[in-house]
């Protein structure tokens, strides 16, 4: 009887489409991503057992830190030539469109007007070296109620407005951000937190 | 030779960064709590009155600590303050509590009104922390109270707190 001959198959398979799968999916995530910017400072933010998670979209974003300094961001990068231009008018500071280029590029930051001109003058690792004193909030004195105005005035009334403040920042500080957000008509704003341990929410 | 290379390692190393950039993106997203304060336009005569059964009053002290007085205080006669915790045998306990008593006498006097439940007052003091604002804020949401509201605390509250050990 003669043999029956059986074909040998090889083992490897041929990983080329996968790869090619793989690389696609790596090369749309690394587009889809938005790069993080310096954090000029860092907020221990406080737990909380109830908070939902929202979106990263465009948003302002006001920071207290734990010694009360207050810092502003608004997260739309191609919005922020406008707004310097618009607070720059205001407050009668003439900015070269270098300086105003790299207010683009900023994070959130925490200067007076009087000297952001000297900020936005040095490279970021300069700024690193001297720490921001905030932005002033009282009443005598309320550029965050400008800052705050003229971005919602830019990127709508409807842009969600974030206060991030750290958990050891005393109420009063806090309060007068918020009594701002009042001034400004913002009344319905996010508090960012840390997702604490699920508590059982009661029933009704 | 074979012209074919192992293309394992490569396979692993691109799922590895797909499943890194998959887990950066999705944890980037951040957590929070809405708060919804009245507009200071409002005209104040016209707010409603909160029935003194209904009321209780929070305030928020230095260290964390909470004191809280069921309601309305006047300069000439205030409550008894009590002192409590934010453990969840303190004030979340007397939350829930007074939500349920409220309720159920809003249900027997008028059946047919939907129950609102008690009306909150959030005092922090000035020198209390952040931190203490958002976690009484949370056991808000986690006893399902409807109505509650920051405001500002009054002279005579912050002497009366600061006369308690």
């Amino acid at each position: 009887m003669p043999k029956v001959k059986i074909p040998r198959k090889s083992v490897a398979i041929d990983m080329t489409p996968m790869v090619d799968m793989a690389f696609l999916l790596v090369t749309f995530f690394i587009l889809t991503a938005t790069a993080k910017p310096d954090e000029p400072l860092t907020v221990v933010k406080p737990a909380s057992e109830t908070a939902k998670s929202i979106e990263p979209n465009s948003r302002i974003e006001i920071s207290v830190s734990d010694d009360g300094r207050v810092f502003f961001d608004m997260t739309n990068k191609n919005n922020r030539a406008i707004l310097i231009k618009q607070m720059a008018a205001t407050y009668k500071i003439s900015l070269t469109s270098d300086e105003a280029l790299s207010f683009s590029l900023l994070g959130s930051f925490g200067e007076p007007m009087d000297s952001i001109k000297a900020f936005l003058d040095r490279t970021p690792p300069e700024r690193k070296l001297i720490p921001e004193p905030g932005i002033p909030c009282d009443s005598l004195n309320n550029q965050l109620a400008d800052w705050l105005d003229y971005a919602r005035h830019i990127s709508g009334s409807n842009t969600p407005v974030t206060l991030r403040a750290d958990q050891n920042a005393n109420y009063s500080v806090v309060n007068k951000v918020i009594n701002t957000f009042k001034d400004k008509n913002a009344t319905r704003f996010l508090l960012v937190t840390d997702p604490a341990g699920k508590a059982p929410v009661a029933k009704k | 030779m074979s012209t074919r290379i192992d293309m394992t390692p490569m396979v692993d190393l691109a799922f590895l960064l797909v499943t890194f950039f998959i887990f950066t993106t999705t944890f980037s997203k951040p957590k929070v709590m809405e708060v919804v304060v009245p507009d200071k336009k409002i005209d104040t005569a016209n707010v409603p009155k909160v029935s003194k059964d209904e009321a209780l009053t929070i305030m928020l002290g230095n260290n964390g600590r909470v004191f809280y007085y069921f309601g309305i205080a006047k300069a000439d006669s205030m409550p008894t303050i009590e002192n409590t915790s934010f453990a969840p045998t303190g004030i979340r306990k007397i939350l829930s509590d007074f939500n349920d008593k409220v309720i159920a006498a809003q249900k027997a006097n008028y059946p047919d009104k939907p129950a609102k439940g008690p009306t909150v007052l959030i005092k922090p003091l000035p020198t209390s922390k952040y931190s203490s604002l958002v976690a009484i804020l949370d056991e808000m949401k986690i006893t399902n109270i409807q109505i509650y509201a920051l405001v500002d605390i009054q002279k005579y509250e912050a002497d009366a707190i600061s006369d308690i050990k």
